[in-house]
């Protein structure tokens, strides 16, 4: 603690300015680069840096290529937009990450909503032998969706230190009504909320380098924090995993392209839409020829996800005793504030700056709890990359739950924080000790990023 | 075909059942399974429902000239044309690939100011005007393989005023619209 206390002022001074002057250039450093933008119309959320004529073209291209619902393959007319499916899960990219933000998340008991998408693994590369590693909802007319999966919750009650009661909903997944036999016990049933798009460019743009020197998987100074890379096997050699829930994708063009194909069935640059085991005419045709988002699209749709601004913070308005709170607590021990980041500019070297994501884009321990089973019922991995909470404001609409975590299972920030286990146990124990004012502030603070 | 549901509790001190359901335990669960997907919505959608199973009168045209106008409170099936035809009242709200896709545009009216739903029977994007702008929707729902409605946005709309209806991107030219006061 003594190290904790002496760090503060730094800290909060960090945070501050975070909260204050900086807060919608949250990339500065070698060369100043606006980087946090106001939306004015969420439907439109804009670049973090101004485009050049043709660069703004194909921001916008990209733009619309993301909005676009995909049609059957051979709709009359359809040009570029046909090859959707025939088994899928959504049919735009914006269906499940609507305006670029995370998706909404289940209300309650009931089939799964489009944006929670059920993954099998036993991870990103290998799914379940029939089912592939995604569960389709939906099919073209003629053929069979795989499954629904159906959400019931149950409650868990507790209580905080000052005795306020709390309740955590549990959530249970069931497939009645599986297309193609039962899962093979060993597979992991992943249910994942579609995340937000937007920063994702700039989570790519942090070296390697940057995200190894905080790594201490060892946990060598004894903190309790053992965070590490999630080192991934590409042809290439081993790439850093920085995008998705557990940081299974390298870079934001992987991350599309795998979820245009798995959850769109859609084939783009080498990526097969096929994702199951059976025969061919059950997991859908095969893409013969040209893939079915051309490169230029591709392009244009990963430019555009790159260079999506994180929405304006409101940290400037709230109490910056819940800055301090973040820090007392540890909560920034993995959600660290500030990242390095090489950006490639128009002309010239690279840009170096900082961004303020409060990630470590490590993965951490969270615990059982958070945990992914398999269908015969073992706890698999606990890890989970530390999500970055920028943009949480955007998710903060009147009337609306936000609903956070893997599987937004989470309905306040408070509930987000008690499902902290693992590595995080120790911060989640001094959250529960806080008295109901301070917690407040945090959460707050928390919400307004 | 008919197979074993599985089901997975990956909570804090949940537990995994794989396999043969418990008897009553999933029962909740279960009573979903083989429904009609149009049970999938989360608002209370039975006017709307009951609209769209009623016949509806004749087709309108939604071509942009002469401009059509619809009644509320009741079923309308519109017949768009090829969004490259259509003279748009503004770009759409949300920028789409318009390949192939169809578009048209009625104008309405409601008779007291409020929260309305408009509904489709397939995917389109929504676009409500007033003086030829566009009006920002406050909420929306939809469920995959549902036509009766498939899409339902919502809308807070003055009274007495005329307002555009313009539906872009639609990958078919024929479409059911309701347009009915937010319960």
């Amino acid at each position: 603690m003594n190290r904790r206390t002496a760090a503060l002022a730094a800290v909060t001074a960090g945070l501050l300015a975070a909260a204050g002057a900086c807060a919608d250039s949250l990339v500065t450093g070698v060369q100043a680069v606006r980087g946090r933008v106001a939306t004015p119309d969420r439907r439109l959320p804009p670049p973090f840096r101004d485009l050049g004529a043709s660069e703004a073209r194909d921001f916008e291209l990209g733009r619309a290529v993301f909005n676009t619902q995909f049609v059957a393959e051979g709709t009359p007319g359809a040009g570029r937009i046909d090859g959707l499916g025939p088994l899928f899960s959504a049919s735009s990219c914006d269906a499940c990450h609507n305006d670029g933000a995370r998706a909404r998340g289940p209300e309650g008991d009931g089939p799964a909503p489009i944006g929670l998408v059920v993954q099998f693994g036993p991870d990103a590369r290998a799914g379940d032998p029939v089912y592939g590693h995604t569960l389709s909802i939906s099919a073209l007319e003629g053929w069979k969706p795989e499954g629904t999966p159906y959400l019931r919750y149950t409650e868990r009650q507790g209580r905080f230190a000052d005795g306020t009661a709390w309740s955590l909903r549990v959530p249970e997944l069931a497939f009645p009504d599986l297309g193609r036999g039962a899962l093979d016990p060993s597979t992991v049933i992943r249910p994942r909320l579609a995340p937000a798009a937007y920063g994702v460019g700039l989570l790519a743009a942090v070296p390697d380098e940057a995200i190894a020197a905080v790594a201490d998987p060892a946990d060598r100074n004894g903190d309790g924090i053992s965070g590490r890379v999630a080192y991934e096997a590409r042809p290439a050699g081993m790439a850093v995993g920085r995008l998705g829930w557990q940081a299974t994708a390298v870079s934001v063009r992987e991350q599309t392209s795998r979820a245009l194909a798995r959850d769109m069935g859609l084939s783009s640059a080498g990526m097969d839409p096929r994702d199951c085991a059976g025969p061919t005419t059950d997991c859908g045709d095969a893409t013969a020829g040209a893939p079915e988002v051309v490169g230029e699209l591709l392009d244009a749709l990963v430019l555009f996800q790159e260079l999506l601004a994180v929405p304006a913070t409101g940290a400037a308005d709230a109490p910056v005793a819940g800055a301090e709170a973040f820090h007392h607590l540890g909560c920034d021990d993995c959600h660290r504030q500030s990242l390095p980041v090489r950006l490639p500019a128009a002309s010239g070297p690279p840009v170096s700056g900082v961004i303020q994501a409060y990630t470590d884009l490590l993965l951490h321990d969270l615990g059982p709890g958070l945990a992914d089973r398999t269908a015969g019922g073992a706890v698999t991995t606990t890890e989970w990359r530390t999500a970055p909470l920028w943009g949480q404001r955007a998710g903060m609409r009147p009337g609306r739950t936000p609903f956070l975590l893997h599987d937004g299972r989470a309905r306040t920030v408070a509930e987000a924080i008690l499902w902290h286990d693992g590595e995080a146990a120790e911060a989640r124990r001094r959250f529960e000790r806080l008295p109901r004012a301070d917690r407040d502030t945090l959460t707050r603070w928390v919400e307004s990023l | 075909m008919s197979t074993m549901p599985v089901t997975t509790s990956y909570g804090q001190g949940g537990r995994i059942l794989a396999g043969i359901l418990l008897a009553g335990l999933l029962s909740p669960l279960q009573a979903h399974a083989g429904n009609d997907p149009c049970q999938g919505f989360k608002w209370d959608l039975r006017r709307e429902q009951a609209l769209f199973a009623a016949p509806a009168g004749p087709a309108v045209s939604a071509r942009s000239t002469p401009v059509a106008t619809i009644p509320t409170g009741q079923a309308v099936d519109l017949v768009l044309a090829p969004q490259a035809e259509v003279k748009l009242l503004a770009p759409p709200g949300k920028p789409m690939l318009s390949d192939g896709a169809y578009a048209g545009v009625v104008m309405f009216q409601v008779p007291a100011a409020g929260v309305y739903r408009v509904a489709l029977s397939l995917p389109a994007w929504i676009d409500v005007l007033a003086d030829n702008k566009t009006l920002p929707s406050e909420d929306f729902n939809g469920v995959p393989g549902c036509s009766a409605p498939h899409k339902v946005v919502t809308y807070q709309l003055p009274a007495n005023t005329p307002l555009g209806l313009q539906l872009s991107a639609a990958g078919s030219a024929n479409v059911r619209v309701t347009i009915t006061p937010a319960p």
